[in-house]
């Protein structure tokens, strides 16, 4: 099992937009109706991409379950990325961290939770990870779940604070017990590569990074960031390849695709046209280098 | 030897990530007085103290303080610290007191010790931007401005917990004013005069949810500024400034930088192209949560460290808040606070 090469985000429901504030409010208006999602969901499906990737935003709640429900796009397979961490944030300054916790594995069964708890008790943070991984995956409930991918807020947190036990066993817990691709999205990729596959001793881990001509997000540098695509420790996923909106078309594609070390290219848009011809550009036969 | 971060809540995780990244994490240790934050660190194989007395007790020795605790424990714990002459990081905002930030600072110069304050937007790239094309005069003096920022951080009435309470640190004056206010004064230059200021609420009874005020800056410009952290069109915290120049206007946000000249505007061809750049952020040694997060962590821990610690060396330099910034901050606060009734 692997992702296909082109891969549809969800930046554009949610209202992200790294370059321009106004069009991210603007986008956050347009997609608060299940069927405007759907409805883009769709324009990709047509243009031939199988594989739909998203953060666990309560908005997408009801979008997923529609697919699900009505067997909309058969063959499209879904990589949630956990936790939407502003769910979070603004509960953990007002609670702090463990209330927090506590708040939302009361949606999961008793034992799980009683699990959960026994093990952070037992000060095994990966088993509480679990848990969580858990709770944030009700929402895929009865769809094809291609991996499962930890958020760049959560995953370069647990980077920067060297928790490799409890990466690994995220890892572990992904790949052997729900048996589907594990995954990190980062902005740091070459400190990703050193503590998951040099220290940790992780085979090819899945990072989903950015990687764009420009060198938008690129830490610590663009070279760096290039090499570290290429030294085939890891499999990758390129975004952020339009450098959000900043470069257009056909060179900025034709960068990634020219690259080393990129297995697939995750990119969002709200606009019919621009989904058709990205895909095109990406499944057409590779750029001459 | 180490830095201290003292509070284990959401920014002190983001610091001790950052500053590990950097430093190593040896050289990092934890101050957090819930014994369930010392655990789980412990776990995570953090040194960790249950205060920064302790730390300081206990003979590890102490390169800096970031201080990530509730605002009204900063006093004792910058206070301690600079007693000794311990660099320290505060976050914002200083104090809960004038007479107590007034007091912090006096030590920091009396002892001639380093003192940052967490005011990190103004390492975001747009921002130092426009400061730039304020003092550079490109597009002539600062007649007005318009400076906002909305969020959507409130979203129900809560009437118990301390960030809804104004006395202990809260309201929306509190938490997005020190950001906001100490940007003006980055931006434009001192405040001299104080107008008029008008406080709204939403959900909160204890404290404003909005506030909106205007002002006079020792340059002459006049600035109209409001705060609102119950604005559900945000997905996050926004800050946007419409700037109107002598030769034109300028409209900033955290990360896009559109100007409009006026016809016949004295701007060369080569200035104007300038002005119209697409910027991208700089580039940090560790990416937690934006660049200004890594970038004002850097110029603290170089100052800790005596050693340059930035990926980029092209950006960052010197724009970092001193603790008078934080007494300035303070005191506007204060005047605003009580001018709108709070």
């Amino acid at each position: 099992m692997t992702f296909g090469k082109a891969i549809l985000g969800d930046n554009q429901f949610l209202g992200v937009n790294h370059a321009d504030q106004a069009k991210a409010v603007a986008l956050n208006q347009q997609f608060t109706s299940t069927q405007a999602i759907i409805e883009v969901i769709g324009w990709a499906y047509e243009a031939g991409i199988r594989d739909f990737m998203f953060t666990t935003h309560d908005r997408l709640q009801p979008v997923l379950q529609e697919i699900a429900r009505s067997n909309l796009f058969p063959g499209m397979a879904y990589t949630p990325c956990l936790p939407y961490a502003h769910k979070y944030a603004n509960a953990m300054a007002e609670k702090g961290m463990l209330a927090v916790i506590m708040d939302n594995v009361k949606a999961t069964s008793k034992m799980q939770l009683f699990g959960g708890v026994a093990k952070a008790v037992a000060g095994d943070l990966g088993g509480l990870m679990q848990l969580l991984v858990h709770v944030e995956l009700l929402m895929t409930k009865g769809l094809p779940v291609r991996g499962v991918f930890l958020q760049n807020i959560i995953f370069d947190l647990l980077l920067g604070l060297n928790a490799s036990k409890i990466l690994e066993k995220y890892h572990r817990y992904v790949s052997d017990k729900l048996g589907v691709l594990p995954g990190f999205i980062t902005m740091n990729h070459p400190a990703a590569v050193k503590v998951l596959c040099d220290e940790i001793g992780l085979e090819q881990p899945w990072l989903c990074a950015n990687f764009n001509i420009g060198g938008f997000r690129t830490n610590p540098s663009n070279d760096a960031v290039r090499q570290s695509f290429a030294s085939g420790k890891t499999r990758n996923i390129a975004m952020s390849v339009f450098a959000s909106g900043a470069l257009r078309g056909a060179d900025a594609l034709g960068y990634v695709k020219g690259a080393a070390g990129v297995d697939a290219i995750l990119f969002g848009s709200s606009r019919q046209a621009n989904i058709a011809e990205n895909a095109r550009l990406i499944f057409a036969e590779p750029a001459q280098a | 030897m180490a830095i201290l971060v003292v509070g284990g809540g959401k920014m002190g995780l983001s610091h001790l990530a950052i500053v590990s990244r950097i430093v190593g994490k040896d050289a990092v240790a934890l101050c957090d007085s819930s014994w369930s934050t010392r655990f789980i660190f412990n776990r995570l194989k953090f040194k960790t103290f249950e205060s920064s007395t302790a730390a300081l007790a206990s003979g590890l020795p102490i390169k800096g303080l970031v201080i990530a605790t509730p605002t009204s424990s900063h006093y004792p714990i910058a206070r301690e610290a600079l007693a000794r002459s311990i660099p320290c990081f505060i976050e914002k905002p200083l104090t809960l007191s004038l007479e107590k930030s007034r007091e912090l600072r006096d030590l920091a110069a009396g002892s001639n010790t380093y003192a940052q304050m967490g005011f990190v937007l103004r390492f975001v790239a747009s921002f130092a931007r426009l400061r730039e094309l304020v003092s550079s005069v490109v597009m002539g003096r600062v007649k007005s401005y318009e400076a906002r920022m909305n969020g959507n951080v409130i979203t129900k009435a809560d009437n118990d917990g301390w960030r809804t309470d104004f006395k202990r640190g809260g309201g929306c004056l509190n938490e997005y004013g020190p950001h906001l206010i100490d940007l003006c004064r980055y931006i434009f230059g001192e405040v001299d005069h104080l107008d008029s200021a008008h406080k709204g609420h939403v959900y909160s009874t204890r404290a404003d949810d909005k506030i909106a005020f205007d002002w006079r800056h020792a340059s002459g410009a006049a600035g109209a500024v409001s705060l609102d952290w119950c604005d559900t069109s945000k997905r996050k915290s926004v800050i946007e400034f419409s700037v109107q120049f002598e030769h034109g206007r300028v409209v900033v946000d955290n990360s896009a930088f559109k100007v409009t000249l006026n016809d016949g505007a004295p701007v060369s061809a080569e200035q104007q192209q300038a002005l119209q750049a697409t910027g991208m952020p700089p580039r940090v040694s560790f990416y937690l949560r934006g660049e200004e997060f890594t970038l004002q962590l850097e110029a603290f821990l170089e100052r800790c460290m005596g050693t340059s610690l930035r990926a980029d060396e092209t950006f960052g330099q010197g724009l970092q808040a001193s603790i008078d910034d934080g007494l300035a901050v303070d005191a506007l606060i204060d005047a605003i606070a009580k001018k709108a009734g709070i």
